[in-house]
């Protein structure tokens, strides 16, 4: 009983030291990680769709990988998209035109493999995407026109599902 | 403590990725450029030298049957800390290197050389095992990286050199022969696998000559 006890005061006392640790290096990364986070936000919002400003527009369906949307002032959409790649969660912005088509995308953030699924923030993924309307935004297997990225089937199907959930979301939006 | 020794092992006779074959998962999957390899590496060396470092200083403490708890404790936390600040200081890399940095808790390295190093000898000489281990394992992924880089995408330094605007982790390197001719196997995690087989072959035969050599010296000494 006593040993018990004893292994786990130790486990907890290594265990809260530890904690007290990272949360001193959370206190002075915090600030720095939400600062680059929003600036690459931002600028792939840019990439994707040209715009002075933009509202955010209520939208919410929790079957969509659609998380955000935004209208800009030219009359056109930025969509912020959550879609589940084959490592994690892909956080993608995509541009869509008043006539529903797709702008450009930009991945904001991925935890996609390294050389394989990584490569769709690469412009030869990327400048597929520009012009294509929901029907087009597939996979060539699938029978669209996005040609997808070797070893990375799924990073390229879960982007194009992003797309498409954008385009529906903004047709629902009118 | 034999300084000389340790170094040895660490590099050559006891690498930990090519004789010890730990590490294997991050040393196929992030080996595709030379910016990824060093970065890995390097966060590797720093993580394994402060686990190293406190276990050893606690290794008198922690009792034997919890020992393991204790260790995966200390190393999530410097692995989470080594996380935390490249996120904040070298973003390029940790989006390079994604969930490898994570999961470096998990890599055998850290908990093997704890188990094996840091739980028995001195602070001053598991502070030195972990510097070694660490750029043994650093120096097999930059040779790896090259090798794939090199043969697979036909350029070098990619991410780590930047010929446009000296950004680093940006950079597309120095393109020694077109992509097109690369063979693109090997930028795969296949490849990975064919080209530390290869290294660990060329490893093995190394050390079997330099074995024989010295068992030969020492017969003729005897005769």
């Amino acid at each position: 009983m006593k040993k018990i006890l004893k292994l786990t005061l130790i486990l907890l006392l290594v265990s809260a030291v530890v904690a007290g640790v990272l949360g001193l290096t959370n206190m002075v990364t915090k600030d720095r990680i939400a600062e680059y986070n929003e600036k690459k936000t931002a600028e792939a919002y840019g990439a994707v769709m040209e715009f002075n400003s933009y509202e955010e527009v209520q939208f919410e369906n929790a079957d969509s990988t659609t998380k955000k949307v935004f209208k800009t002032d030219s009359g056109n959409w930025v969509v912020e998209a959550e879609t589940s790649g084959s490592q994690g969660m892909i956080t993608v912005a995509v541009g869509v035109n008043a006539d529903l088509t797709c702008n450009g995308i930009s991945i904001i953030s991925s935890s996609e493999t390294s050389g394989l699924g990584s490569k769709a923030n690469d412009d030869f993924f990327k400048d597929q995407f520009p012009g294509l309307n929901a029907d087009q935004a597939k996979v060539t297997k699938d029978g669209g026109s996005v040609e997808a990225i070797t070893g990375a089937t799924i990073t390229s199907k879960a982007v194009c599902l992003a797309v498409r959930d954008a385009i529906a979301a903004v047709e629902s939006l009118g | 403590m034999n300084i000389k020794k340790q170094f040895k092992d660490g590099l050559i006779t006891n690498n930990p990725v090519l004789v010890q074959l730990l590490g294997m998962c991050s040393t196929m999957a992030i080996t595709t450029m030379l910016f990824n390899g060093i970065g890995m590496g390097i966060s590797v060396l720093i993580i394994l030298t402060c686990c190293n470092i406190v276990i050893s200083a606690l290794r008198k403490v922690i009792p034997n049957d919890i020992r393991i708890a204790v260790f995966v404790v200390i190393i999530a936390g410097f692995v989470t800390i080594v996380d935390l600040l490249l996120q904040a200081f070298i973003p390029a890399l940790s989006e390079s290197l994604g969930v490898f940095i994570p999961l470096i808790v998990v890599n055998c390295i850290i908990i093997g050389r704890a188990e094996a190093f840091a739980a028995k000898n001195t602070i001053g000489a598991s502070a030195l095992d972990g510097i070694f281990q660490g750029l043994g394992y650093t120096i097999v992924l930059t040779i790896m990286c090259i090798i794939r880089e090199f043969l697979g995408s036909g350029s070098f330094g990619k991410g780590l050199i930047n010929t446009v605007d000296g950004v680093i982790g940006t950079g597309n390197g120095l393109q020694i022969f077109p992509e097109e001719f690369g063979a693109k196997l090997l930028t795969m995690p296949f490849g990975g696998f064919l080209t530390l087989g290869v290294l660990i072959a060329v490893m093995q035969y190394a050390l079997r000559k330099s074995k024989e050599k010295k068992e030969k010296k020492a017969k003729e000494e005897i005769k």
